[in-house]
Formats: structure tokens, C-alpha cells, sequence
């Protein structure tokens, strides 16, 4: 009895799992811009900028900074989760790997207020600010930076825990939490998401 | 219907049978699991208590070869070479079971999860440009990483691994230690020439102590004191958290880059300096407000990563230039061991 094409499967898969190994550089792709409501700068890992203007298809990477200039911008991730950008955000793309889990993708907020829709929960999504961390999985989801030291968290439908350095509080579907640096964060309340919502929808590529 | 029957019972066992074999097939490198002890000898009473057995280890941080070297703490052999899957792999922290190991990748930004027992990498953060230094806050549920070209510290949720938040902390953070009490953090800011204490429970910046040119390294003492190296300066100097001031400071020579405190005997603790710019260790006494060179140890070529065992007996010294760790007798000051690690070895920490 040959054992051949069982060996050959096991070194296939070897060298699978090997290349799904984790591997950060700039050089990865993160997702696709595909919307600029106005104009969205790209600035890559290396320094090199480049810009989207309404309607396209740009590659966004592991580590992009990317910059709204007016309007707003829409992204769509690799794992598929779309991202709204507002007027002035400014936002660092970038992603975390845990063995047996995978990738998260990771949106870091320096400015402005953050939209994210993932629509499985094979789409984890996390929206991190200075003072806590907005975690997400078939959901939708904001992130506002008030300040430095003040971040809204909105869940639009679905569930999603908010962490701060000292406590983490579960919203789920129309609630609100707020933090503020050296605090936990808020007990979720109720809120309207129509406003918070209306913006982003407006980017949405039909 | 009888045969139709039978003629599926001979379809299942066939199918079940082939399966057999094509699990055979791929596993026929694999030995056969060895008998099972019969059901009686569970009832034998377990074999007497063993002295426990010291199982230090000695996790040394290669930066040019992006990974991580284990040595067995008592015989000095190399356990495992890591490969932290990251760039520039620089400074480590150990959580206090040993389990969680962290070392930040200054190249990568990212902060590498290594799990002890498997002794692999299983998780990798961003926490931000130019991530150096890595300390674990005292109840071990946080980790505190200083990014360099941030200006800040990210803090790091052990449990969820995620990015909790921010702070900032002053130009160009290179150093970081907690108070005994976890009442306060302290950040060297090599921009600054500051350490800043932040408050832990407010996250604010609520001093800033000047020290030297291009302060480093900074560690808690076992007289609760912070002490760090102002490498640019050539002298270690001492923060009490009581009155949030320096107490003391000491010249030792060129480029000192970090500190550790062992015992010679009935002496100590002793603090052991590396000197990059002497390939020394300074071996210092007579506590914060007096310190004197008590000892000057050759090691190897630009010493800086050190530590002692937890008792106080043995410290490792990294040579970034040598590539090795040296094992210093602190009983005779004697080097007792040579072992080859890594490209540019950086920092040594030791299983609590």
C-alpha cells in the first residue's frame, strides 16, 4: 500500500499552514476604498501618499493612515466588513492575529468618528480610540473621538463590548456608552441611531 | 429486504473499514499507542512527593534575529530558539506564573504573545510605531507597551488582547517600570530627559522628574525604589516614590544600560550595572544614598540585557555584540558559563 499522496496532502498542507502563518507588512492588503465624498489621502506605511476622489477601487494596506479631507469616505475591508469614515477622521488600519482565531481587523480612530458594518461572525471588527475599544461581530457599529480623552460608542444593531482600561460594558442594539480618559465607560442608554447612522448610509455604494 | 439488509451492513463496514485504513495510511509514521494499563493499577497509590524541581528559565531577546532564545536555568543549555514572527524583536516581560511571555518588535510596532509551555508565538498586536519597551501591570492583567515614535504607552488587555487605550507620556518613551504598589507608572522620555510618573488610577502625567541625557532603562528595586540609566549621561540614578524625587546617582562609565540586584553571600541585594562602553558589570553597594563600586566583572562585548535568578545567585548578562549570555557566579564574580544565543542580544528575563 502507497502512502504517497497522504504524505503529499500533509507537506500541501504544511506549507499551507505555513504561509497562513502571521506576516505584518506594508505589503498586505487591508481592503478597498471605494468612496470619497470629497477626498480621501492615503498615506502609506513608507511615507508614499495617494488620494480618492468619489467613485473607485483603491487598495488600502496593513498600516495605511488614511485621511478624510471634507465629505466622507467608504471602505470595504478584505474579510468584507464596511468602513465610513467622516469628514475629518483620520484612522490607522491595522489588525491583530491569535492563533486559532486568525485576523481582527483593527480601525484606529486619531480623529473624527468611525462606521463599521460586519455582517458575519466570521468579521471581527475593533474601533480602538485613546481611552477604550469599541469589539464587534455581525453588527453595526460607531466609534466618535470627542477628544483625546472622550470617545462615543453606539451599537446600530447587534451587540458589542466597549473596553476601557477599567471596565468593559455590553451594548446592544440602539444604546450608547461613552468614555472618558481615567474613567469606565458609561451604562449604556438609549439612543436614536437614525442620526448617528444617516451619514455613513450616505457613502454606501449602491 | 433481509439481503437488502445485509448487502447495507457490508456497505457500511467496508466504508468503515476503508477509513480505518486511510487514517492508518496517514499516520503510519506515528507508533502505536502503547497498552493500556489495566483497570487494577489505578487503585496503586501514587509514588511518594519529589523534591520539586527548579525549572528556571532564562528568555533572552534576539533583536537581529527576531527571536526569542530559552535557556534552562540551571544546567545553561538552550531550551529553544522562538521566532517571535515579527522585526526587531527588543525587550520582554514574563508574566508572574511564567506562562505569558511579551516581547515588543521595535522594527514591527507589535507586541509578540509567546506561550511558554508550547513555546510559540500565538499572538501578535499592533500597539504602535516603534514599540520598545514592555512591563506587565503588577496584577498581570494589563500590559503597558512605551512607543517611541508615538510619544506614548498602549495598554494592552492580557485577557481579550486588545488595545484598550492610550496615554501620553512625553517625547520618545524608552523605559518603563511600575511602583511597588502599582500606584504609579514611570516613563523615561529620552526626548525629554524626563521620567514621567503617571498616576495609574486617573491615567494622567502627574510629574515629571528631569534626569539625564538619553534616560533608558528603568526597573523597581527590591527597596522599592525606581532606578534607571541615563545612557547618555554614564550614571544610574534612583527615584523613591514616596516623595516622587531622586534620592540618588551614581557615575558607573560609559553607555550604562540596565540594572540588576543579586546578593555575594551575606551581602546585598547588590546592584549589577551593565557597561557597555567598559564591557563590565558594575557591582555596587551601600543602597541608593551611597552607592560605591564595590566590583568590576568582565563580561563580553557591549553587555546590556541583565537579570538575576530568583535567588539571587546567578545573573545573566547579554552581549549584543558577542551574541551570547555570560553567567555570573555572584557568590565568586566569576563568569561560569558562556552560552550562544542570538544576533544582537538585547535583554534577559528570568521565570519568577
Amino acid at each position: 500500500m502507497s502512502c504517497h499522496p497522504a504524505r503529499w496532502l500533509a507537506l500541501t498542507l504544511t506549507v499551507v499552514a505555513a504561509l497562513a502563518s502571521p506576516g505584518f507588512s506594508q505589503s498586505i492588503v487591508a481592503g478597498t476604498a471605494k468612496n470619497a465624498n470629497g477626498a480621501l489621502s492615503v498615506v502609506r506605511a513608507d511615507g508614499v501618499e495617494t488620494r480618492l476622489q468619489g467613485l473607485g477601487s483603491l487598495p488600502v494596506f496593513e498600516g495605511d493612515l488614511l485621511r478624510v479631507e471634507g465629505g466622507g469616505a467608504l471602505i470595504e475591508t478584505a474579510e468584507g466588513i464596511q468602513v465610513a469614515l467622516n469628514g475629518n477622521a483620520v484612522v490607522k488600519i491595522l489588525s491583530r492575529w491569535d492563533q486559532g482565531i486568525g485576523i481582527t481587523r483593527i480601525l484606529r480612530v486619531q480623529r473624527g468618528e468611525v462606521w463599521a458594518r460586519s455582517t458575519s461572525p466570521r468579521q471581527p471588527v475593533e474601533v480602538e480610540t485613546p481611552v477604550g475599544v469599541l469589539a464587534a461581530r455581525a453588527a453595526e457599529i460607531s466609534l466618535r473621538l470627542a477628544s483625546d480623552d472622550e470617545a462615543v460608542a453606539t451599537v446600530v444593531s447587534g451587540t458589542a463590548d466597549f473596553s476601557t482600561p477599567f471596565a468593559s460594558c455590553r451594548l446592544s442594539t440602539g444604546t450608547v456608552s461613552t468614555s472618558y480618559r481615567g474613567k469606565p465607560c458609561t451604562a449604556p442608554t438609549v439612543v436614536d441611531v437614525r442620526s448617528v447612522v444617516g451619514w455613513s448610509h450616505a457613502l454606501l455604494v449602491p | 429486504m433481509k439481503r437488502l439488509r445485509s448487502a447495507r451492513t457490508v456497505g457500511i463496514t467496508l466504508a468503515f473499514l476503508t477509513s480505518i485504513g486511510l487514517v492508518a495510511c496517514t499516520t503510519m509514521d506515528v507508533p502505536p499507542p502503547r497498552a493500556q494499563a489495566p483497570a487494577a493499577a489505578q487503585s496503586v497509590p501514587p509514588p511518594p512527593a519529589q523534591v520539586p524541581q527548579d525549572r528556571t528559565r532564562v528568555y533572552v531577546a534576539n533583536e537581529s534575529s527576531n527571536t526569542v532564545t530559552v535557556i534552562d536555568g540551571r544546567s545553561y543549555a538552550v531550551v529553544a530558539t522562538i521566532d517571535a514572527k515579527n522585526y526587531a524583536t527588543h525587550d520582554l516581560a514574563l508574566s508572574r506564573d511564567g506562562r505569558l511571555l511579551l516581547a515588543t518588535n521595535l522594527a514591527s510596532g507589535r507586541l509578540s504573545l509567546i506561550d511558554t509551555n508550547s513555546l510559540e508565538m500565538v499572538g501578535s498586536v499592533y500597539t504602535g510605531t516603534r514599540s520598545h519597551v514592555v512591563a506587565f501591570t503588577n496584577d498581570d492583567r494589563q500590559a503597558w507597551v512605551a512607543n517611541i515614535a508615538e510619544d506614548n504607552v498602549s495598554i494592552l488587555d492580557i485577557a481579550t488582547r486588545r488595545i484598550l487605550g492610550t496615554i501620553p507620556t512625553g517625547k520618545g518613551p524608552t523605559g518603563l517600570a511600575f511602583s511597588r504598589d502599582g500606584r504609579f507608572a514611570y516613563v523615561s522620555n529620552q526626548g525629554d530627559k524626563t521620567v514621567a510618573v503617571v498616576d495609574t488610577v486617573t491615567h494622567e502625567v502627574v510629574r515629571r522628574i528631569p534626569v539625564g541625557t538619553n534616560p533608558h532603562f528603568l526597573i523597581l528595586g527590591p527597596d522599592g525604589r525606581i532606578w534607571g540609566c541615563n545612557t547618555g549621561s554614564n550614571d544610574i540614578y534612583v527615584i523613591d516614590p514616596a516623595t516622587q524625587d531622586i534620592v540618588g546617582s551614581f557615575q558607573v562609565g560609559p553607555q550604562p544600560q540596565q540594572i540588576a540586584f543579586a546578593f555575594k553571600g551575606l551581602a546585598g541585594p547588590l546592584v549589577y550595572v551593565t557597561v557597555a562602553g567598559f564591557n563590565k558589570v558594575l557591582v555596587l553597594g551601600g543602597g541608593a544614598t551611597n552607592l560605591k563600586v564595590l566590583e568590576e566583572i568582565d563580561v563580553g562585548d557591549g553587555p546590556n540585557g541583565i537579570w538575576a535568578n530568583p535567588q539571587g545567585t546567578r545573573v545573566f548578562v547579554a552581549n549584543e555584540r558577542s551574541g551570547d549570555v555570560r553567567v555570573i557566579d555572584t557568590g565568586t564574580s566569576r563568569v561560569v558559563a558562556t552560552v550562544k544565543v542570538g544576533e544582537k542580544p538585547i535583554r534577559v528575563v528570568v521565570s519568577k
